[in-house]
C-alpha cells in the first residue's frame, strides 16, 4: 500500500506554508534553537521537525550543534539563498 | 578649549594620530552595527568573543586600510583619510577592492580565478564574528531557560503568559486567538508542556520577564523561610515560657 503523502501546497519557489514560515521566523528574529523556531511560528516542537529538515535538505537553512543539554541541540541558522529566498517574499 | 576640528586635526598631526582616528571611529561603527543587529540583546552580545573579535578585527583592517593607502598616495591628507577608513571601512571593503589579481594573459580567461577579492573575504570574516556572537546568545538563552525550569513551575510560567495575553502585551496571532493558543499548549505531553511555555514567556515577553518571575519567586521562597523561622522561635519561646511556669 502506498504512503500516505500529506496535503502540502507548494508555492512558486518550491515551498509549502510551513516552510516559509520558518524562514520568515529566522529573518525576522535571527537564528534559532528548534523549539524557539516552534514558538516563533505557534507550532508544537514535532510539526516542524519535517520542514525544518527539507529546508536543510534544499541549502535554506544551515543547523549547527550545541551544547544545550536536554533544552537544546542545535542551532539553525538562515543560509544567504535562505535569505535571498525569504526577502523575495516580503519585496 | 580647542574645537574638535582643532582637536582632530592636532591628533593628525602626529605619526601614530591618524592610526588612532581609524581606530575609534572603526570601534564606534562596530559598536553601532552590533548594537543594531542584536537590538533586544545588544549588551549581552557586546560582551561575547564574537563582538570582540569583530571589533579587533574591524579595527585592525582599518588600521591596515588606512596604511596601504597613505603608503601607496603618501600625500593624502591624513585627517580626511582617517575619517574615510574610519566611517567607511565596509563600504569601502564592498566597493570590491580586490587584494591581488594577476594581469589577464590572451586566451586564459580562468586567470581571474586567482584573484582574492576583500568583499567576499571581509564578508566571510563578519559571517564567522556573528555566528560567534549567535551561539553565544543561544548558549545564554539555554542558561536562562535552565534556571527559570528550576525555579519556577509550569502553574507560574502559565499565569504570566495569561497576563501578558489578557493585559493586551503579547499577541500570538493564532487564528483562534489567543485562547486557542493555550488549548495547543494543553495538548503537548507534560514533560514537554514546562519547556514549551518557559521558551514562550522569553520569545514574546524577553529575558527581564523571566529573570522578574524568577526573583519574585527568590523572595517568596525567602520570605517562607523567614516566616517558618519566626514560627519556630515562637514555638521555642513559648515552651520556654511554659517551662519557667511549672518551675515557678
Amino acid at each position: 500500500m502506498a504512503e500516505a503523502v500529506p496535503n502540502e501546497t507548494r508555492d512558486a519557489n518550491g515551498l509549502t506554508e510551513d516552510q516559509v514560515k520558518l524562514l520568515d521566523a529566522l529573518w525576522r528574529k535571527g537564528p534559532a534553537m528548534p523549539m524557539e523556531l516552534a514558538v516563533r511560528t505557534l507550532s508544537l516542537p514535532e510539526e516542524i521537525n519535517r520542514p525544518l529538515e527539507q529546508l536543510e535538505q534544499k541549502g535554506l537553512v544551515e543547523v549547527e550543534s550545541i551544547d544545550g543539554g536536554v533544552i537544546a541541540q542545535s542551532l539553525v541558522f538562515l543560509s544567504k539563498k535562505g535569505a535571498r529566498t525569504i526577502e523575495s517574499y516580503h519585496e | 578649549m580647542p574645537s574638535p576640528t582643532t582637536f582632530l586635526l592636532w591628533i593628525t598631526s602626529y605619526p601614530l594620530g591618524g592610526y588612532l582616528l581609524v581606530l575609534a571611529l572603526n570601534v564606534l561603527v562596530t559598536l553601532i552595527e552590533i548594537i543594531t543587529v542584536f537590538e533586544p540583546e545588544a549588551w549581552r552580545a557586546l560582551r561575547t568573543w564574537g563582538a570582540l573579535l569583530l571589533l579587533l578585527g574591524n579595527a585592525l583592517a582599518g588600521m591596515l586600510v588606512f596604511d596601504l593607502i597613505r603608503s601607496v598616495v603618501p600625500e593624502t591628507p591624513t585627517l580626511p583619510l582617517a575619517f574615510t577608513v574610519g566611517v567607511g571601512l565596509a563600504a569601502l571593503i564592498r566597493t570590491r577592492l580586490t587584494l591581488f589579481r594577476p594581469l589577464p594573459q590572451a586566451g586564459h580567461s580562468e586567470a581571474r580565478s586567482l584573484e582574492i577579492p576583500l568583499d567576499v573575504l571581509y564578508d566571510r570574516w563578519q559571517g564567522f564574528c556573528r555566528r560567534r556572537i549567535d551561539r553565544a546568545l543561544a548558549v545564554q538563552r539555554i542558561q536562562l531557560i535552565r534556571q527559570a525550569l528550576e525555579q519556577l513551575s509550569e502553574e507560574d510560567f502559565l499565569a504570566e503568559l495569561r497576563l501578558l495575553a489578557d493585559g493586551g502585551f503579547i499577541v500570538t496571532q493564532m487564528p483562534g486567538g489567543d485562547e486557542a493558543f493555550f488549548e495547543k499548549v494543553t495538548a503537548l505531553p507534560a514533560e514537554r508542556r514546562k519547556t514549551y511555555l518557559a521558551f514562550t514567556l522569553l520569545d514574546l515577553a524577553g529575558a527581564p520577564t523571566l529573570k522578574r518571575l524568577m526573583q519574585r519567586q527568590r523572595l517568596r521562597s525567602e520570605k517562607k523561610e523567614q516566616e517558618s523561622k519566626g514560627a519556630g522561635v515562637r514555638e521555642l519561646e513559648i515552651r520556654e515560657s511554659g517551662n519557667e511556669e511549672i518551675r515557678k
